[in-house]
């Protein structure tokens, strides 16, 4: 009873996708100072997502659109083989600038088999700031250079005048060049591996395996959604604050189940921000797909999972921003947590919401010794939020954020700062029966004058807690300069000069916790309070706990007492 | 007398958690070899007893025992059990959370595998220090206020210690220093530091590297040392003794100490060593490994004769650290895992194991394992299991599983036995069908070897439910390991480099490989062993000067010109476009590093055993045994009667000393010219 030949084909096209992914990175110049983020995946050639790698899920999340909307502009028949299209235009398909989008076509035997589709995060395509996350960007063209979809390789050859211009407007040089040919040459990678495929089990057969792995896909879903009943559900969250006037921002989810589809609605969302708070609708399609498999974890992202879900985002809004508008610091976590808080209602069991989200920060400038720019982007994973039964994990083993936390040491060897601290804050986890996870801290000096810090919480507000569990404890950018004596707080978007010895410190937020702290095992709580996660004040203030001795043993009757239940 | 016309035998001691085996090779490649239970609290008498016996058994004199080869798994198993040491971990102020900030990391394996390293935070302690990215000091270490820690550190009682300091990879002085004051404070603490496990950038990976050889240390160094220093006081010439380590080669008693972690697969690596070359011999390139032990399960992938080296980040057990280690994958099942009721009245298995002592409670112990399943349906012959004292008893088997598990159930014995051995087998399906899966494998195209003591009664069973359709069980599964560690004996030595290979100096190249080659000759000369029986293999990391994706090129001996160079620069560059299918433009190669393999030539093992005969096939008894629902009248034969192109159909049990191997009804199985057993599963 092994593996059906269906089952074998798709776990090639999950290896062959993550195979390419390994290779990529390896062949990229900045992976020798940077971890990079990216994805790929594997489309039938009609343009249906069948199985992608092992890399970062947003990412992949945004190669259906971008798949669809460059065969409508270049039918299959006009891309031939080792064409590579490539795009980052956020009003069509993409993200942010600094993530590029590609897809080229796998032949066999003069025959269109497939389409291999990625997007990586490169760190500098331009823009008033390092790292194209400018927080004072109020339109598009000081984020960076902007392209719609345009051939970089033809039949193989590099178009070198199209990668000189890449190259002359980014802070990385030729460094980026170089970059977008290793995410084209990963696709030879896929390609050998779709080719044995071919001759294995022969084309015919390969192109209905394709299809069944989707149809599979579908029909778990919709045997699931068939099985829960109609459920009609709005949620709003706070996606920060319109960065100027101070106006607040709302995320408006309706989440429809029925029959078998979902349909996730955001009318009533705040209309585009003039400040780069937007999300293109190729994020906000990610998200969402993100969050519905969250609930869905057993199902891999694919079209099947695609066509179980009807988005609509209104045009001009904070969801389906249109040109100028700037896009380089969207509310995800706020998007994804409209949506699970609804999904969390149709769902029974573990859907997490109450994600601290994740904040991130760039460091970026010009190192004269070296005579060239430096960029160095980074996220920073929030407390994860809470479940039925399980506490929200700590950052480090987190399997749903596909970036590794980045490296200190490899940050002070790129960038002239001196990081002070990277810890775990205590009492950020939300309390509950369930404890949410705890929030991070980074603090770091910066060494020079002219550096360039840009970050963001993620998390806009303390994430919630869900069934009588707490809040997790909220986000916060502290920048002190001491050489003026100012120093501020914001929850939001940062970007400028800290100047030298300024000290950046961004702490993300703690997860939501999951039920009445007071149900909360008495000997979780003893076991947080000895691994310090806990202070002795929210031990018994909070969770109702009675610990006594030098080896601070759970006093029964007493916590029973003090729990009201004595 | 010659020393080279010295006979030279060699031998290897397998430590396990449940067995201790020993091997002797003969010149001519004859193997004898012998298994005794391990003595828990002395792992290194039972290593001595075994090889003690096993030269008395042969008659080899005293002192032409060449060199012994040590491999374990006493470290790999408390960590797959969840029994760590007391592991205190020292970092840079303001960095206490670098393990549990840090990295990220999903292991790929469910079920009772590892699944996170299992340290403690308030064990955690930062200390006043910093240096700088370049090497240069921003903070002096806070001497005193290590010292002032000591006492904190032994009411804890801390058993190992790790250090990792921000940028010691550049700069090792103060995790050396703070190693020395530990040291001069607490005399005998294990004390590991990161700049000698892990020395790269990347200070997480390195933190739960320089923490996991910690927490194994004790362990290993109380089964390596305490052997060693035994064997040392042997009258006559010492043999020369190396420890194995997780990527197959060997390395000398200090080294493997101060990075633990790097031997954690010293004991399954012998097992995949051997299975790669036996896929050279037997025309299948394909090969999945399965070891069951009594403890544990060990499984790794065999493509087109080589075993997988573990890269990246996604791994296993020891290589999670980045160690280099081949791809092995453990899990806590094997023939001693206990068998208990859980919360919702499931049997389930494992990882904990009853190793020899207490044992299985056909042995003596009081828990019931999976050997007392197989005891009671029939599939072990209670006489063959190796006790090293009174003889295994059915009857205790039978009443361990009705006290502990089928009277609360309220079933039979033997359906409770039946749900031991399924929960056992679910454990090793599921981990294995998410290998097959995660590598994008046909498990049609290949073969599963199964050894280990308990390997070739599930082997079948397991194959048929991974869609697998051979499975092979070589001639002594109990020794697998232990041979193969014996058969492969070599030492890597590399050195970084880091030129443009345009601006390369041949002679400088040929000088950095003497100098390699002659620590190599030292380090053997330093085991006994001859320069003239040693095989030396040069060998360089080439890449391109932008990217990481290096391949490892032959490197001509001898002095070089630059002709040769540009040579290899371009045989560099076919092999990368031919391996990746693109090659990248304008930009220099450069050679990263130089790497020297020493190896130990060794005797090729006849190829067939002399003492098969050819006989009539008539099984040696019957006896009752449980196939799934049916209990079957069963033959069964004695292993050496089966002569190569045998071929039974099942069921049948096939019985030979430590192991036997289960055929089930619809299979069959034959014997290649080998000597290896190999059943056809015929999958549905």
């Amino acid at each position: 009873m092994g593996p059906t030949t269906t089952e074998i084909v798709g776990s090639a096209l999950r290896a062959a996708a993550e195979k390419a992914e390994e290779i990529m990175a390896a062949a990229s110049p900045f992976s020798k100072t940077q971890y990079i983020s990216r994805s790929y995946a594997i489309f039938t050639r009609e343009g249906k997502m069948t199985a992608h790698g092992s890399g970062s899920r947003f990412l992949a999340g945004l190669l259906p659109l971008f798949v669809e909307s460059v065969l409508e502009l270049n039918p299959l028949h006009t891309i031939s083989p080792g064409d590579f299209i490539v795009t980052n235009d956020p009003y069509t398909c993409g993200s942010s600038l600094p993530v590029i989008l590609g897809v080229s076509p796998v032949y066999f035997s003069k025959r269109p088999l497939a389409l291999v589709a990625s997007a990586c995060s490169y760190s500098d395509l331009g823009g008033s700031a390092p790292g194209g996350m400018p927080a004072q960007a109020r339109d598009i063209f000081q984020e960076g250079l902007r392209f719609s979809p345009v051939r970089v390789f033809k039949r193989g050859i590099p178009n070198e005048g199209l990668f000189a211009v890449l190259s002359h407007n980014s802070r990385s040089g030729s460094n980026l060049s170089k970059g977008i040919k290793a995410q084209f040459w990963a696709v030879q990678t896929a390609e050998k591996i779709l080719s044995g495929l071919a001759g294995k089990y022969g084309f015919e057969k390969l192109m209905r395996c394709m299809e069944e792995i989707i149809e599979n896909s579908r029909r778990s879903i919709a045997d699931r959604l068939q099985t829960l009943p109609e459920r009609n559900l709005i949620s709003s969250v706070s996606a920060g604050e319109e960065p100027g006037s101070g106006s607040p921002l709302i995320i408006k989810a309706a989440v429809k189940k029925c029959g078998d589809l979902l349909t996730v609605d955001f009318t009533g969302t705040s209309p585009q921000a003039s400040g780069p708070v937007n999300s293109s609708l190729g994020t906000t399609l990610s998200s969402v797909y993100a969050a519905v498999g969250g609930a869905l974890p057993e199902i891999p992202l694919n079209d099947g999972l695609f066509r179980s879900i009807k988005v609509n985002a209104p045009g001009d809004s904070l969801v389906n921003p249109s040109f100028p508008a700037p896009v380089s610091s969207p509310p995800v976590d706020a998007i994804q947590d409209a949506v699970c808080r609804c999904l969390a209602q149709i769902f029974t069991g573990a859907t997490p919401t109450g994600s601290g989200g994740k904040a991130h920060f760039t460091v970026g400038g010009f190192n004269s010794a070296k005579d060239s720019f430096f960029c160095y982007s980074t996220h920073i994973t929030g407390g994860e939020g809470a479940v039925f039964s399980r506490d929200g994990g700590s950052p480090a083993y987190l399997s749903h954020s596909a970036s590794p936390q980045t490296s200190v040491e490899r940050l002070e060897a790129a960038c002239p700062v001196l990081v002070s601290k990277v810890r775990l804050v205590k009492d950020s986890g939300g309390a509950g029966e369930f404890r949410g996870g705890p929030a991070v801290v980074w603090s770091f000096t910066v060494l020079d004058s002219n550096t360039v810090v840009s970050a963001g919480t993620g998390a806009a507000a303390p994430p919630e807690g869900q069934k009588g569990g707490l809040q997790g404890s909220p986000p916060l950018i502290t920048i002190s300069s001491p050489g003026n004596g100012e120093s501020f707080n914001t929850t939001g978007i940062y970007t400028g000069s800290p100047g030298i010895n300024g000290i950046v410190t961004l702490r993300t937020a703690g997860g939501g916790g999951f039920g009445p702290p007071l149900e909360r095992n008495p000997d979780r709580v003893r076991n947080d309070l000895l691994e310090g996660l806990v202070s002795p004040e929210a031990a018994g203030g909070i969770y109702g706990v009675v610990l006594a001795g030098t080896d601070l043993e759970v006093d029964v009757e007493a916590t029973a007492r003090l729990r009201g239940k004595g | 007398m010659n020393a080279s016309n010295f006979p030279l035998w060699r031998a290897c001691i397998d430590s396990g958690g449940t067995y201790t085996s020993a091997c002797l090779l003969s010149e001519d490649g004859e193997i004898y070899s012998v298994k005794v239970p391990t003595l828990p609290g002395s792992p290194s008498a039972s290593a001595e007893e075994a090889l003690t016996s096993l030269i008395e058994k042969t008659g080899l004199a005293p002192g032409s025992l060449c060199y012994i080869i040590y491999c374990t798994t006493l470290a790999l198993n408390p960590v797959l059990q969840g029994l760590a040491t007391k592991t205190a971990i020292l970092t840079t102020r303001g960095f206490g959370d670098i393990l549990l900030a840090g990295i990220q990391q999903t292991l790929i394996l469910p079920g009772p595998t590892l699944q996170r390293l299992p340290f403690r935070r308030r064990l955690i302690f930062e200390i006043e220090e910093r240096m700088l990215p370049g090497g240069g000091t921003f903070t002096p270490l806070a001497e005193n206020e290590l010292r002032g820690l000591v006492p904190r550190l032994r009411d804890e009682g801390i058993e190992s210690v790790a250090i990792c300091f921000l940028h010691s990879y550049v700069n090792p002085i103060h995790e050396q220093k703070a190693r020395d004051i530990l040291a001069e404070a607490m005399p005998g603490l294990p004390v590991t530091i990161s700049s000698e496990v892990l020395p790269f950038p990347g200070e997480s990976f390195r933190a739960a590297a320089t923490a996991l050889s910690a927490m194994v240390r004790p362990q290993l160094e109380s089964c390596i040392v305490a052997t060693y220093d035994r064997i040392k006081n042997w009258p006559g010439k010492s043999p020369g003794f190396m420890v194995s380590q997780s990527d197959g080669s060997t390395a000398d008693v200090l080294s493997s100490c101060l990075v633990a972690a790097g031997a954690i697969l010293s004991g399954p690596a012998g097992g995949v060593a051997s299975a790669s070359l036996l896929s050279a011999k037997t025309g299948r390139p394909n090969l999945i490994t399965l070891e069951i032990g009594g403890s544990s399960t060990n499984i790794s992938i065999i493509q087109r004769d080589k075993p997988s080296l573990y890269s990246g980040n996604k791994a296993p057990v020891s290589s999670q650290a980045g160690l280099p280690s081949l791809n092995i994958h453990s899990l806590g099942a094997g023939g001693g895992s206990i068998a208990a009721l859980d919360a919702n009245g499931s049997i389930r298995v494992g990882p904990l194991s009853a190793g020899s002592h207490p044992g299985p409670a056909c042995c003596g112990g009081s828990l019931p394992t999976c050997t007392d399943a197989n005891v009671l349906l029939g599939r072990i012959n209670p006489d063959a299991i190796i006790t090293g004292g009174p003889p295994a008893s059915a009857g205790a088997a039978l009443n361990s599983i009705k006290a502990s598990l089928a009277g609360p159930l309220g079933i039979s014995a033997e359906e409770a036995a039946r749900r031991i051995i399924a929960s056992l087998n679910s454990n090793i399906i599921q981990a294995l069908r998410a290998i097959i899966d995660k590598n994008g494998l046909d498990p049609r195209e290949y073969t599963l070897v199964s050894y280990g003591g308990a390997g070739p009664q599930h082997a079948a069973e397991i194959a048929r439910e991974c869609g697998i359709h051979y499975v092979l069980v070589p001639r002594e599964p109990g020794f697998y390991s232990a041979q193969g560690a014996l058969s492969t004996v070599r030492r890597s030595y590399e050195a970084v480099t880091f030129i443009n290979l345009e601006e390369a100096d041949p002679d400088r190249i040929f000088e950095s490989y003497a100098e390699l080659e002659k620590t190599a000759l030292d380090d053997f000369a330093a085991q006994g062993i001859n320069a003239s029986r040693i095989i030396i293999e040069r060998t360089a990391d080439l890449r391109f000067m932008d990217q990481l994706l290096e391949l490892n090129m032959q490197f001509p001996a001898g002095r070089l010109k630059k002709a040769d160079l540009s040579l290899l620069g371009r045989a560099f560059v076919i092999s990368f476009s031919s391996a990746y299918g693109f090659t990248p433009d304008d930009t220099g190669t450069e050679i990263v590093r130089l790497r020297l393999t020493a190896a130990l030539d060794t005797p090729n093992r006849p190829s067939c055993p002399g003492k098969l005969t050819i006989n009539g096939l008539k099984p040696a008894l019957y006896r009752k045994a449980v196939f799934g629902d049916d209990t079957l009248d069963t033959p069964v034969y004695s292993r050496n009667e089966l002569y190569p192109s045998a071929s039974l159909r099942g069921p049948l049990i096939i019985e030979q000393e430590g192991t036997s191997t289960l055929v089930w009804p619809g299979m069959s199985a034959s014997v290649d010219a080998r000597g290896n057993i190999i059943i056809s599963v015929e999958v549905l």
